[in-house]
């Protein structure tokens, strides 16, 4: 059926919630932009006169023209010591017609040189190209490790490498297009690439350079002899192409891609057709206090084609939504809290449902907005943890597919039941308005004083109410600062925060990336009716 | 009766002819050389026969053996090639075949331009006086002309005296190479004159036909460029002098079937030029304003039927201009290539005067144009019930027209119609000296207009072309950090579709956009234009009411070229240098020795690309060489340093 929509935008609460919501994205649009200033204009005008094209700009002439392109994980490193990105920018882009994941060093920020967040961003990456496989193109121009933080990036670092050889050994391409440095360390990501291209008298390869070769060794060398790209391509054989410049090395990039013969394993996808409301009014939905609670089909009759959804057992569990839809031709389950708890029958239609999808391969997608499993004498006696581990079970083994989006809360065991990082959705995004914690700030903050007065009270002290005021408060401001979507972000728990007027075409771009892979098989038994 | 008519010609002329043959029922046979093997005449024609290579139109004999050996019963010759050949007239004559043309006669008295002279000053046509060079006052400026010439060669200006013995040597011998006569005649030149002619038919009964005057004084090259009918500048009493001279020619040489007497006319002078016994090119603007098949007349005086006591009435006013495959801003140098594409709005005919349009066409989209015939790639002639209404049709329907691969003249016959001295009629034959109009119809701005129309036509193009995600929004980022970039050689495009719209350096709202068809809304001044894109693969062509623009893509990642020093030779493979061939210094012819090397037991010559100088070299017997490696570099001597 297509869905109708109640959203009056002449209301006066929804202007209320747009403009939050606009102003939660200029803060977005700053934080972004600071991932795409890169080392700063010093640093950028440096680089520039070395007639070397940015980060994004190699990605740009990489991708076809006009094509979309999705960077993942833009806010890395937000709110650590390193500069928002990460030093290196990761994305699924077309190239040649094949979705491709991307990853480019940034050798404007500290020589593009590995953090540990640029470590778990291109882990991240990785990992999407082999769950999704899509061929890893990489785009290497990087000092090294960040040597201060080495004891983070060193141990763990060692998985880029293997991950790339599995990639190969997967049958998922990966082409290295190496336009600087690339040593020690990342002289095994050309090493260790299926399709090597290096740019003449700019790449540079090696183990050691002089200084270090002659300290081991005594031996006296220059970098051309150790690691040039003429070397490489005429003596030694690490390079398969000699690229005279940066965009003759993009368009041997593009012929490499062109020949893999790329053929996709997943389903096609069908018509498309537009939804039905405006996209535009997704800013206007979800209240910028999330004790409000928001009817989800708004959010569906705005991402899916044609506002179609087909919604599946209506009057039992009304809590959770759950129905069939599809979405830029890709059929999809959709599982949407609405009024944030969930209870025993939401748990048990979350459980069938989630079956039901696997049992015809439909990818689901999760939208969340939870506070957790109801708690509470009757609801603990009526077995809301069997009810809840069931769900939680039913997402954790559930083959197909799954993409979530925080659309606003996610607390507790919901955060689970929901799909959330730790079930390994194949993509995560958040919507500037999410939270994410273990319960929300004020919860928190009165659990610990709840706790602390009792303790005090057990021990015969009188409990110190100056302090217990000022502890909630400020346990509340951390838990508040950490429940946001850019402090998540940052340590690369979700995939990006997006607008909420593109959620259609960022989950569009991933259900297409992953029909790049077959689907799974199924898990072994019925669909149990809980 | 004419039952299968054969025709001596090629390109638009010959589907001409075709077509009034098809309204007749008469069969049509085309010959062809191996250049027009695919032309569109070839396909049209009933039967078809292969001359041979690209100047064969000219062989008489096989014209006539392959009328012949297709069975026709009739031969036209069209315009140019043989048409004015009394011999093959004769030849067509005693191969027992009908020849839709005048008597052989006829085409040799007008042959040479001295003898026809003085046969038209006997028979009272005025002319201009003949010149003695060594006459005592020469009155200057003078034309020296050869008397077989045509199209402008063997022709010279001379404006004072000493010019002369050296104009008068240059043309005889211009003359001579051109027509196989040197013979050159001396004449008052008249500046500022116009080029006035009058249709004849004659048929073989004694009854002639003047049908008006033609005003065909636009010329570039002593070529005509613009024709019409009638003259802006014929008075009546002044048509009447015309035809009466014109009748007078023709009746004075016996003349049969269509045939032109051209006229310079300034103000009240009026002087014979020639006579062309054939059709004109530009015989459609009478068949407009006369209402007659000029080709059709042609077959029954050939057939001999008699013509009417009285031609038809005049009405209305045509005009005609040559679109040909020409750079007017770069001398008129031809053009060669394929035509991508020819399509011109509004066009009521074809090779006929029905409608108020009407094309003349010797080619079509995808036709190549080649270097060995005339570029003239089509007439299109506009007919109205005045000379203005005519103009304005005319000029319309050509800066509308949609003509790509290939540069034309289209924006200076554009320029011509519109401009205020022709609209006045102020027309002679130096007009196109006073009036430069090669400019573009497009200015600057129509171009980055036009680029920007092209490059979101491009995006749309690839988004309906993509293999993936074809459905999400065009050039989408949720991190922008630049707008999608298109070069073309003319202008560079930076551009982003956002969902509140296009975002690019003009303020310009998009409207829509599909791969073949833009729409612009300029934020200056609220105005809607479409653009119409075609995308090929070495130019975009982008017409508009803002005038045509053709532009060429750069390539955004290019492949490298070789790096290497123009002249410089590489060894082709490792090996050794036996022998040496040359010395720094020395000249060498192209494909001369200089260096032979010895690789896997083989000699290689390595030869010189060029005729040059050996400026470097860097080979001795014995020495290894890599492959790649420059042994020699031959500096290219320049044309004039060979001469």
């Amino acid at each position: 059926m297509i869905l109708k929509s109640g959203l009056d935008p002449a209301a006066d609460d929804y202007r209320a919630r747009r403009e939050a919501m606009l102003a939660k994205l200029a803060e977005l649009d700053a934080e972004q932009a600071k991932a795409v200033a890169g080392g700063g204009e010093k640093y950028v005008e440096r680089h520039r006169k070395r007639g070397k094209l940015l980060a994004r700009e190699r990605i740009e002439l990489l991708i076809d023209p006009d094509s979309p392109f999705l960077e993942l994980s833009p806010l890395a490193a937000w709110g650590s010591d390193f500069p928002v990105g990460a030093s290196v920018v990761t994305g699924i882009g077309v190239i040649e017609g094949v979705e491709c994941v991307i990853s480019a060093s940034d050798p404007t920020v500290r020589g593009g040189a590995s953090n540990p967040w640029t470590l778990r961003k291109s882990l991240r990456a990785s990992d999407i190209a082999y769950e999704n496989r899509l061929p890893l193109v990489n785009l290497v121009e990087s000092g090294g490790a960040d040597l201060p933080t080495q004891k983070e990036i060193f141990i763990p670092g060692g998985r880029i490498f293997r991950d790339l050889t599995r990639l190969s050994a997967a049958g998922i391409p990966t082409v290295a297009l190496v336009f600087g440095n690339s040593t020690a360390g990342g002289a095994y990501v050309p090493g260790l690439s299926d399709h090597v291209v290096m740019v003449r008298d700019r790449a540079k390869v090696f183990l050691g350079g002089p200084p270090l070769v002659k300290m081991a060794t005594g031996e006296e060398s220059d970098d051309e002899s150790l690691g040039g790209a003429e070397m490489h391509a005429r003596t030694s054989g690490l390079a398969d192409y000699l690229a005279a410049d940066e965009r003759d090395a993009l368009r041997i990039g593009r012929r490499i891609v062109r020949r893999l013969n790329w053929v996709k394993r997943g389903r096609p996808p069908g018509p498309v057709e537009p939804p039905k409301h405006s996209e535009e009014e997704l800013l206007g939905i979800v209240p910028e206090d999330l004790r409000i609670p928001f009817d989800p089909r708004e959010v569906i009759a705005r991402i899916v084609d044609g506002s179609g959804f087909d919604e599946f057992k209506p009057l039992y569990g009304p809590s959770l939504v759950t129905g069939w839809a599809t979405l830029h031709g890709h059929p999809i389950g959709i599982l949407a809290n609405a009024r944030g708890v969930l209870f025993s029958q939401e748990s048990h239609k979350a459980a069938q449902f989630i079956q039901l999808a696997d049992q015809t391969r439909t990818p689901l997608i999760f939208l969340q907005n939870t506070t957790g499993y109801m708690v509470g004498k009757d609801y603990e006696q009526a077995g809301i943890i069997k009810h809840g581990a069931m769900m939680i079970n039913a997402v954790s083994n559930s083959t197909v597919p799954h993409l979530t989006v925080v659309l606003g809360a996610s607390y507790g065991a919901g955060n689970y039941g929901m799909c959330g990082r730790a079930y390994d959705p194949r993509f995560l995004f958040a919507w500037p308005s999410a939270k994410s914690a273990v319960m929300g700030p004020a919860q928190l903050a009165g659990v610990l004083s709840i706790v602390g007065r009792a303790a005090a009270e057990a021990r015969g002290q009188t409990y110190d109410e100056e302090g217990d005021a000022a502890m909630r408060q400020m346990v509340e401001a951390q838990i508040e600062a950490e429940s946001l979507p850019f402090f998540l972000s940052g340590r690369l728990y979700d995939d990006g925060v997006i607008d909420p007027r593109d959620t259609r075409t960022v989950l569009g771009i991933c259900l297409s990336a992953i029909a790049s892979a077959p689907l799974p098989e199924p898990a072994g038994y019925g669909v149990f009716r809980p | 009766m004419i039952t299968r008519l054969l025709v001596a010609n090629r390109g638009e002329i010959a589907r001409r002819v075709f077509r009034t043959c098809r309204d007749l029922g008469i069969e049509t046979v085309a010959v062809f050389t191996d250049a027009d093997a695919d032309a569109p005449h070839v396909a049209e024609a009933d039967h078809a026969v292969r001359l041979g290579p690209p100047r064969a139109y000219l062989d008489a004999a096989t014209v006539v053996a392959a009328a012949v050996a297709a069975g026709a019963d009739a031969v036209h010759p069209g315009y140019g090639f043989l048409s004015e050949n009394a011999a093959f007239a004769t030849a067509v004559l005693d191969a027992g075949l009908i020849w839709v043309g005048p008597p052989p006669a006829a085409i040799e008295a007008m042959g040479s331009k001295i003898q026809a002279k003085a046969l038209m000053a006997e028979a009272g046509v005025p002319v201009l006086p003949d010149v003695a060079p060594d006459a005592p006052d020469v009155p200057l400026p003078l034309l020296v002309k050869a008397s077989a010439g045509g199209g402008g060669r063997g022709m010279r200006i001379v404006r004072s005296l000493d010019e002369l013995p050296q104009a008068l040597e240059q043309a005889e011998r211009e003359a001579a190479a051109a027509f196989a006569d040197g013979t050159v005649f001396v004449e008052p030149l008249l500046e500022g004159a116009r080029h006035i002619e009058v249709q004849i038919l004659a048929d073989a009964h004694g009854t002639v036909w003047a049908l008006g005057e033609r005003e065909c004084s636009i010329q570039r090259r002593h070529q005509k460029v613009i024709e019409e009918a009638p003259s802006p500048a014929v008075s009546p009493a002044l048509r009447a002098r015309l035809c009466e001279a014109a009748t007078a020619a023709a009746r004075a040489i016996g003349y049969v079937g269509a045939g032109t007497v051209e006229f310079l006319v300034k103000e009240e002078t009026v002087a014979f030029l020639e006579m062309n016994t054939r059709l004109q090119v530009e015989h459609p603007v009478t068949e407009y304003v006369y209402g007659l098949d000029l080709v059709a007349a042609q077959l029954r005086i050939a057939e001999g039927t008699p013509l009417g006591a009285l031609p038809p009435s005049p009405v209305g006013h045509a005009i005609e201009v040559r679109l040909y495959a020409e750079d007017p801003g770069n001398e008129w140098r031809p053009q060669t290539g394929t035509l991508r594409a020819f399509d011109i709005p509004g066009v009521e005919a074809e090779f006929a005067p029905r409608g108020r349009l009407r094309l003349d066409a010797g080619v079509r989209a995808g036709s190549v144009v080649g270097a060995h015939y005339d570029p003239m790639l089509a007439k299109l002639i506009a007919y109205g019930s005045n000379r203005q209404e005519a103009t304005r049709r005319l000029a319309a329907a050509l800066a509308g027209a949609r003509i790509h691969g290939l540069v034309t003249n289209r924006d200076l016959l554009v320029n011509v119609l519109r401009s205020d001295a022709f609209q006045a009629g102020e027309t002679d034959t130096g007009f196109l000296d006073r009036h430069p109009s090669a400019e573009p119809l497009a200015d600057a701005a129509a171009v980055r207009l036009s680029a920007l129309a092209a490059a979101l036509a491009g995006a749309a193009a690839n988004r309906a072309a993509a293999k993936v995600l074809g459905s999400l929004p065009s050039g989408w980022r949720n991190v922008v950090s630049q707008p999608q970039q298109v070069a073309y050689e003319e202008a560079t495009v930076s551009y982003r579709l956002t969902r509140d719209g296009l975002i690019t350096d003009d303020d310009v709202t998009l409207v829509s956009a599909e791969p073949g068809r833009v729409v612009l809304e300029l934020d200056l001044d609220g105005i809607r234009r479409a653009f119409a894109v075609a995308a090929y693969p070495d130019a975009v062509h982008v017409d508009s009411i803002l005038g045509p623009v053709r532009l060429t893509p750069v390539e955004r990642l290019p492949e490298p070229v070789e790096q290497v020093a123009p002249g410089s030779l590489p060894a082709p493979m490792p090996g050794t240098v036996l022998r040496v061939e040359v010395k720094p210094g020395d000249e060498v012819a192209a494909g001369q020795p200089v260096i032979t090397l010895e690789a896997m037991k083989m000699e290689h010559q390595i030869v010189s690309p060029a005729a040059g100088v050996v400026a470097t070299l860097n080979a001795s017997p014995g020495l290894q060489v890599e492959a790649g490696a420059i042994l020699a570099v031959i500096e290219e001597l320049s044309a004039e340093e060979q001469a």
